[in-house]
């Protein structure tokens, strides 16, 4: 296949300025229980491919899934290139390379027996389904995915990468009346199968937590000091800051550009920010990226000053700065866009007792719902949290939907905890149609003034 | 290649089995930064298997044809370990029902066209303002979708797709504005600078903003404001929530569920709506049915797996939809899903609801709705964008706020008004139809 890559290639070199092809083959295998039934138990098996051409500045991208069109599917992505390029085409220098990346896996799920798979979450479904007569049903959801991609470009990138992504989750329901309550505990690794098994106390943990919140009243809506534990951090800090430094937003866009020049204040001095590829561990880790760049550690912000951003090789050659491996694309569908990998605010010094000590009233908003952004306004979900009063944490409460605005929140944070979780979920990160594409998240508890929270 | 594949599948051990194949060519054109940045070809080709061993269900898909094999012999081995259900799967084979789901037109649109019509979207928003950065996309699909199945059941459609988005970015100090529009429809044309006026149109009310004191107001939810709040109903009436016992509405049939003010209708034969087809993703006929009647809930949405445990026929409700992009896809297994949504109008205009709000706001865009506990109805969602009435006349933008409540509880007890006004929301696979939507009575947080 390697060599299939770099002939087609070399067959189409000098129809455009820059060509590059990925082949995808993958497989999956995912089970899901809702209620006491196994809803769904698959496997699926994909195999295509994709062709990008660029041309005068703009780009022609075609994908396929019979490889015998494969000729006429790269003419089209190079006409169409033709079709729109108006201008100069940058991309930024990468040293092409040549390389088989194989799977380094702890546990391997591919090994696992689908019986026994299907065994594990039974287990868990069975334990919610059992815990207690409020619980009136579950969802556990249970995936593996195994990819290989081969990616070769003109410029002489030949890569073979073979990954692996784990992920799941295991929710306990509570309905009585007209209300419905849920709670979970998520897991997800690109390295081991591990991560799915012995989840039988945390999963025991989210069925306590979900026949409190039966009980639990809605939080009361206004601004609050906020704690955000570790998990609520990740998914902050992403949508807070994470999207915003996708440089596919800046490097056409002046005026945003003014606002995000490198040296820029964001946060308070105790912030530092980074986004890396080479986490293990994570559902983010990725050797390449999907235009042949190694990835790296990239900060994006340090003592609270801008300091980089998320690029493609295109973001990079038009502002300038080195490219950093952030192009992915969700599958061979699709052509690379600046995408987060593990997005991570890096442990500070305070603990967690010091946090809760000094909020008069406040939220400490616990586990993840998701995010949104448009990038000046986000928005965080937390699962549920408790109320600070007086430097002690009180009752629970439920709906903890928070907001923020990126020119004042970050800097309204003003603790950093000195402990660090790695967070995965079955989930991932959206943007434009290329969702769900598989990322992580790390962060300790952080302390923020002046949040808006949703509620009665 | 559907044969051969059924014939696979009872060779590994299947008692009965279905084949969804879907087939098709996508489009589009894509500008962001006000230039035209890709132009984009997907060829989409996937088979979708369940099958069933001794009534237990197992499911494979793959876009790999070559598989075929695999792909039976993996299904039959997840039924092995599968529930047992009462499936049916149906015999008749209906025809297209005469509903008009392909036009020439869209097939016949080159990428030439497309990059002309976007060029003319950029054009129209930057004459009014050169400084906004147009982004969207405009693109067009073709799809064939066929199923077959061991009972009998052999049928295909076809469908052609059209769609435009087109929106702006505009950077003023530390403000940062989106604004955008989108329509999709089976047939053209497609009026891209209708599309482009309304940009501008958001544009021009959003440009100054304006302070709210937090607290409960008088609100205008605007079409696509009520239809991504209608979700929460879209999950309530789901056969699958139901049976689950997790849906709020769920011994509520026939009972008043909502204001008197709202009938809602389901037609899955809608003209020029992309969820439109004449049978769902597993043969079941699709038709229209009224899903609220002024306030009173009258059917749900059950696919051949929730009705016979719900004991109702399935309601041509069982679609394949990808979770996360909301679109049909082989590579999904069939559930209990909506089609288009048609919100009865009411009998006041607009401008008159709006003249009579002497202190509130229009929710246009929220941000995050999903992250709230939708299925209990309780959403807490920023204000991507919404604007404060004031005295009867929209006085600016409101931001860095929320609005949150409980559908079911606004949406029965607090309804003011219905718009005579409807428009059409794309939504995944669905096109709805919604008025302007007035409530008493919803927190505003800032």
């Amino acid at each position: 296949m390697r060599n299939f890559v770099r002939d087609l290639i070399g067959k189409f070199r000098g129809k455009c300025d820059y060509i590059e092809m990925r082949i995808e083959e993958s497989t999956e295998t995912s089970i899901r229980f809702s209620g006491k039934e196994l809803e769904t138990i698959s496997t699926t098996a994909e195999f295509g491919g994709c062709v990008r051409c660029l041309s005068s500045g703009s780009w022609g991208f075609a994908s396929f899934n019979d490889l015998h069109d494969i000729e006429r599917f790269a003419e089209m992505a190079a006409a169409q290139a033709k079709l729109l390029g108006r201008q100069r085409t940058v991309l930024a220098d990468v040293h092409p390379a040549e390389e088989e990346v194989a799977l380094l896996l702890k546990k391997d799920p591919r090994g696992v027996p689908l019986g026994a798979k299907v065994s594990l979450m039974k287990g868990y479904n069975d334990l919610i389904n059992g815990y207690s007569r409020e619980i009136t049903s579950s969802l556990v959801l249970y995936f593996d995915r195994h990819h290989k991609i081969w990616f070769g470009n003109s410029e002489g990138t030949n890569i073979v990468q073979e990954k692996m992504d784990i992920a799941g989750v295991c929710s306990a329901i509570c309905a009585e009346g007209d209300k419905t309550r849920s709670q979970r505990v998520m897991f997800g690794s690109n390295d081991d199968y591990s991560c799915a098994e012995g989840l039988e106390e945390k999963v025991e943990e989210v069925c306590r937590r979900a026949v409190l919140q039966l009980r639990a009243p809605k939080v009361k809506s206004g601004r609050y000091t906020v704690i955000a534990d570790p998990t609520l951090t990740g998914v902050f800090i992403h949508e807070a800051f994470g999207h915003l430094s996708e440089a596919d937003n800046v490097y056409e866009n002046k005026r945003l550009q003014e606002l995000m020049t490198l040296g820029a204040v964001y946060g308070s001095e105790k912030l530092n920010v980074y986004d890396t590829g080479l986490r293990m561990g994570s559902r983010g880790y990725l050797k390449y990226d999907d235009e042949g760049v190694p990835t790296e550690r990239t900060y994006l912000i340090k003592e609270g000053r801008l300091v980089g951003r998320l690029h493609s090789r295109e973001t990079a050659g038009l502002m300038g700065e080195k490219p950093t491996g952030n192009a992915r694309a969700l599958s061979y569908r699709f052509p690379p866009i600046c995408r987060m990998r593990n997005t991570c605010v890096e442990a500070g010094e305070v603990s967690f007792e010091e946090m809760v000590r000094d909020i008069d009233l406040g939220v400490y908003a616990v586990n993840t719902t998701g995010g949104e952004t448009s990038h000046e306004l986000f928005t965080f979900g937390a699962e549920g949290g408790y109320m600070v009063r007086k430097g002690k944490i009180a009752e629970m409460v439920r709906d903890v939907t928070l907001s923020g605005n990126v020119f004042t929140t970050l800097k309204n944070i003003d603790a950093v905890g000195n402990d660090q979780t790695l967070y995965n979920g079955p989930g991932g990160c959206g943007k434009g149609s290329q969702t769900p594409l598989p990322i992580g998240h790390e962060g300790p508890h952080i302390r923020i003034r002046d949040v808006i929270v949703g509620g009665e | 290649m559907l044969d051969d594949m059924m014939e696979k599948a009872h060779a590994y051990g299947a008692d009965e089995c279905e084949v969804f194949f879907q087939e098709g060519t996508v489009s589009a054109v894509r500008f962001e930064d006000s230039r035209l940045k890709s132009m984009d070809c997907n060829q989409v080709i996937g088979v979708g298997l369940r099958v069933l061993v001794e009534k237990r269900l197992g499911f494979g898909a793959a876009s790999d044809l070559g598989k075929i094999r695999l792909v039976a012999q993996g299904a039959v081995e997840c039924a092995l370990h599968g529930e047992k259900t009462g499936i049916s799967l149906p015999a008749s084979a209906p025809g297209a029902g005469g509903i008009r789901l392909e036009d020439e037109g869209v097939r016949k649109l080159k990428p030439e066209e497309l990059a002309e019509a976007a060029t003319r979207a950029i054009g129209r928003v930057n004459q009014y303002e050169r400084g906004i950065l147009v982004f969207g996309g405009i693109g067009k699909g073709d799809i064939r979708i066929r199923i077959a199945n061991s009972s009998g059941f052999d049928s295909e459609y076809r469908k052609t797709v059209l769609w435009a988005t087109v929106g702006g970015q505009l950077v003023d100090g530390k403000n940062i504005l989106y604004c955008y529009r989108e329509w999709a429809g089976t047939s053209a044309p497609m009026e891209v600078e209708k599309l482009a006026e309304r940009v501008i149109s958001d544009f021009r009310v959003s440009r100054v903003n304006v302070e709210i004191d937090g607290g409960p107001k008088t609100v205008i939810f605007t079409p696509r404001a009520g239809v991504a709040l209608f979700d929460v109903l879209k999950l309530g009436v789901n056969g699958m929530n139901v049976e689950k016992g997790t849906s709020p509405i769920r011994n509520k049939m026939g009972e008043r569920i909502l204001s008197e003010k709202l009938t809602l209708v389901e037609d899955g034969l809608l003209e020029n709506g992309i969820g439109s087809a004449p049978f769902d993703d597993e043969g079941s006929l699709l038709r229209k049915k009224t899903v609220v009647d002024h306030g009173v809930l009258r059917s749900l949405a059950v696919d051949l797996r929730t009705a016979p445990k719900l004991n109702v026929p399935a309601t041509g409700n069982g679609f394949r939809i990808d979770r996360y992009t909301g679109w049909q896809s082989y590579q999904s297994p069939p559930s209990p899903q909506s089609t288009n949504w048609l919100l009865m109008p009411g009998e006041r205009s607009y401008e008159e609801i709006l003249a009579n709000i002497k202190d509130g706001v229009i929710v246009d865009l929220m941000m995050g709705l999903f992250t709230g506990n939708l299925l209990s109805g309780d959403f807490s969602a920023n204000l991507m964008l919404a604007y404060r009435i004031s005295d009867g006349k929209i006085v600016g933008r409101i931001k860095n706020a929320m609005v949150s409540g409980n559908f079911y509880q606004i949406f029965r007890d607090n309804v003011v008004a219905v718009s005579r006004e409807t428009e059409r929301v794309t939504e995944g696979f669905r096109t709805n139809v919604f008025p302007y939507l007035c409530a008493k009575g919803v927190m505003i947080s800032t």
